[in-house]
């Protein structure tokens, strides 16, 4: 049965707050303290796989790939840090990576995740028809693959990934690549709401957000938000992202 | 021989066997519907048909020659004809595909083409049919490539092109595609991804394919004038794979051998190669999946060729196809290899070949004694000219 299908329904807050970090950047050991210290403020935690060509996101996540993958950040120390760590004891963890990261030998990764604790998986280039492929055999593992809905997707694929996804739903809620935006735009604001009245299934707004105001806006819309980039960006600038991340906590209560 | 069903191939969903399909962000997955929509609504529209074939002729310069090249086959005891795509309009193969694309963008109303390009031939191509047809027109280049095809980038800013050289990671084609790609995902409503080779997601292996077909269509009936038989071997240079695929096609359920020719590099044992066939394994990259090279994480690998236009880390699925079941034999040859031939040519027939060619040429001289018929009918495909190398070739002879 899908992981975290019961924690949106079952939730205390407006949102569930789903932050996004590289797996590695700044460095194990920075991602190691922070997620524990705020392990009552992170609802799940997205962790991104370093790729070498992240065709989805934009330049704050390609360079933060970048950085993390030539240091030698890769999946299997991702797993041993996220196993020694225990982390995926205290925190909800699903993984964000590439296709290509895990189509090779993909039982014994999904086996592998499982007994790491991993929660679900979000794989940004693997679309409906390669996912519904895949589908029984990630639940075999129970883990959740989480699909993936767009502004230009059209009704009747709409219509089947809500009926097949087995877990929530990510929105992307702009035509474009990952990286915060100064507004909210009003299209995916409207797609969302379309497909809110279609579905049941926890909806999570992803792509675009980087401020608490933008958080606020959107309750009563979805039931979780990912914010990415923006926390990526202040990572790259070596600032203090405390009080920030504390801010967009704050807003989904 | 193996016979190949290939009016099956590939499947709905862009399969050719284990290999092709559609890997890419949901955003694009309306664009790309589209595209295969329209394709196959125009693809047998008689007007549209009548266009292309129009272009193909006045504009192209098609039927290109088969040109008995008759110096390099005393040399090698063997009839060896080249197929000129050399002297297409902007020097290379990469025209047909353009102009069939930009005619189905200007079908589907589009107002600007997207491209990217690795040795410019391609972006130069997309440059020229956007100055023709009236689009809007930006290409993405490795800034790597840039520099080593400067020529190249000026004639796509004459033609009115923004180029947007590409500073990450390899800074090649595999990146410039990268940010084609990004751009389309921005904005898919306005825009034409002319994606310029056998590669990507679903439909595009089968669209420029087909465009590039017209280049086997055309030996088939000009070797049969020529020869009244049809040749005993066919080989073409691969990175992406459309002048190879261009060529082999229509000759596919034929008795032909065919070899294509993936970039060696400097050896193999020295890791700078782009042979994705050979040294590759299946992996998933730019929405298919194919041969790949890559490390034992996943990660796309750095390549190498001489050549920036098959310096590229996958393959073509229909390539990878016909590599898995044998029907083709994918072999190499190096950057020493294709500079033997690059010189060859030049001094026995008075052509300079593009770098790509170049490993054809070279490979059928070097490898001469493993075709063992006594005077066997060979076709090289000629895919493009060598002007846009030449800044290239005197370095590396200069290194020499």
């Amino acid at each position: 049965m899908a992981n975290l299908l019961e924690k949106f329904k079952n939730r205390d807050k407006s949102l569930l707050f789903v932050p996004f970090f590289v797996s590695g950047f700044p460095d194990f050991d920075f991602l190691e303290k922070f997620l524990f210290k705020n392990k009552d403020k992170i609802d799940i935690l997205e962790l991104g796989v370093p790729f070498s060509d992240p065709v989805a996101d934009g330049p704050i996540l390609q360079e933060i790939n970048y950085r993390a993958m030539v240091k030698g950040v890769n999946l299997n120390n991702t797993l041993d840090w996220l196993l020694d760590s225990g982390i995926t004891k205290k925190i909800d963890v699903i993984l964000l990576l590439y296709f290509n990261l895990i189509q090779n030998k993909l039982e014994e990764k999904l086996k592998r995740f499982k007994e790491v604790g991993i929660k679900g998986l979000v794989i940004p280039d693997l679309p409906l028809e390669e996912a519904e492929k895949l589908i029984p055999l990630f639940n075999e593992h129970n883990l959740d693959l989480i699909l993936f809905i767009s502004p230009t997707t059209r009704e009747e694929r709409i219509r089947k990934i809500l009926d097949i996804a087995p877990s929530f739903l990510y929105c992307i809620s702009v035509k474009g690549v990952t990286g915060e935006r100064d507004r909210l735009p009003e299209e995916g604001v409207a797609f969302i709401s379309r497909v809110k009245k279609e579905t049941n299934k926890p909806l999570v707004w992803g792509f675009g957000l980087g401020s608490s105001y933008q958080i606020n806006s959107l309750k009563g819309l979805v039931d979780g938000v990912i914010v990415g980039s923006a926390i990526g960006k202040r990572l790259l600038n070596n600032e203090d992202i405390q009080d920030y991340f504390d801010e967009l906590y704050k807003a989904t209560l | 021989m193996r016979k190949i069903e290939l009016k099956n191939l590939p499947d709905e969903r862009g399969y050719f066997g284990e290999f092709g399909g559609r890997f890419v962000p949901e955003t694009l997955m309306e664009p790309l519907l589209q595209l295969e929509e329209a394709y196959n609504k125009y693809k047998n529209d008689e007007r549209f048909k009548q266009e292309l074939d129009y272009y193909l002729k006045t504009y192209v310069g098609r039927p290109t020659p088969l040109y008995f090249a008759r110096n390099l086959s005393e040399k090698l005891k063997a009839k060896i004809y080249l197929k000129r795509e050399d002297l297409c309009h902007t020097g290379a193969h990469k025209i047909n595909n353009a102009i069939g694309q930009a005619l189905l963008a200007k079908y589907m109303e589009k107002k600007r083409l997207i491209a990217e390009t690795g040795a410019g031939q391609h972006g130069v191509a997309t440059a020229t049919v956007a100055a023709l047809f009236g689009f809007k027109c930006t290409v993405y280049m490795g800034e790597e490539d840039c520099e080593r095809q400067k020529i190249n980038v000026l004639r796509m800013k004459l033609l009115g092109a923004e180029v947007i050289p590409v500073k990450v990671g390899s800074k090649t084609l595999k990146e410039a595609i990268n940010e084609a790609l990004r751009d389309w995902v921005a904005h898919p409503e306005d825009s034409y991804y002319l994606l310029g080779s056998v590669v990507g997601p679903h439909p595009y292996p089968v669209i420029v394919r087909d465009f590039q077909k017209i280049i086997g269509e055309e030996v088939k009936k000009q070797i049969l004038e020529l020869e009244n038989r049809l040749p005993d071997y066919l080989v073409a240079s691969v990175g992406g794979g459309s002048n190879s695929i261009g060529l082999f096609y229509p000759f596919l359920e034929d008795d032909v051998k065919i070899i294509g020719v993936e970039g060696g590099g400097k050896g193999l044992e020295s890791g700078l190669h782009s042979a994705s066939i050979n040294f590759g394994r299946v992996g998933v990259l730019h929405g298919a999946k194919m041969y790949l090279i890559q490390d034992e994480n996943g990660n796309v690998s750095p390549t190498h060729s001489i050549s920036a236009g098959l310096d590229y880390p996958g393959v073509g699925p229909e390539h990878s196809f016909l590599a898995k079941i044998g029907r083709v034999k994918y072999d190499i040859a190096t950057d020493d290899v294709a500079l033997k031939g690059f010189l060859a040519l030049s001094e026995l027939e008075g052509i300079i070949p593009a770098l790509e060619s170049a490993h054809a040429i070279g490979y059928v001289i070097e490898h001469r004694d493993e075709f063992p018929e006594k005077e066997p009918i060979i076709v090289i495909n000629l895919s493009g000219r060598g002007d846009k190398d030449l800044e290239i070739i005197s370095k590396y002879v200069g290194e020499k």
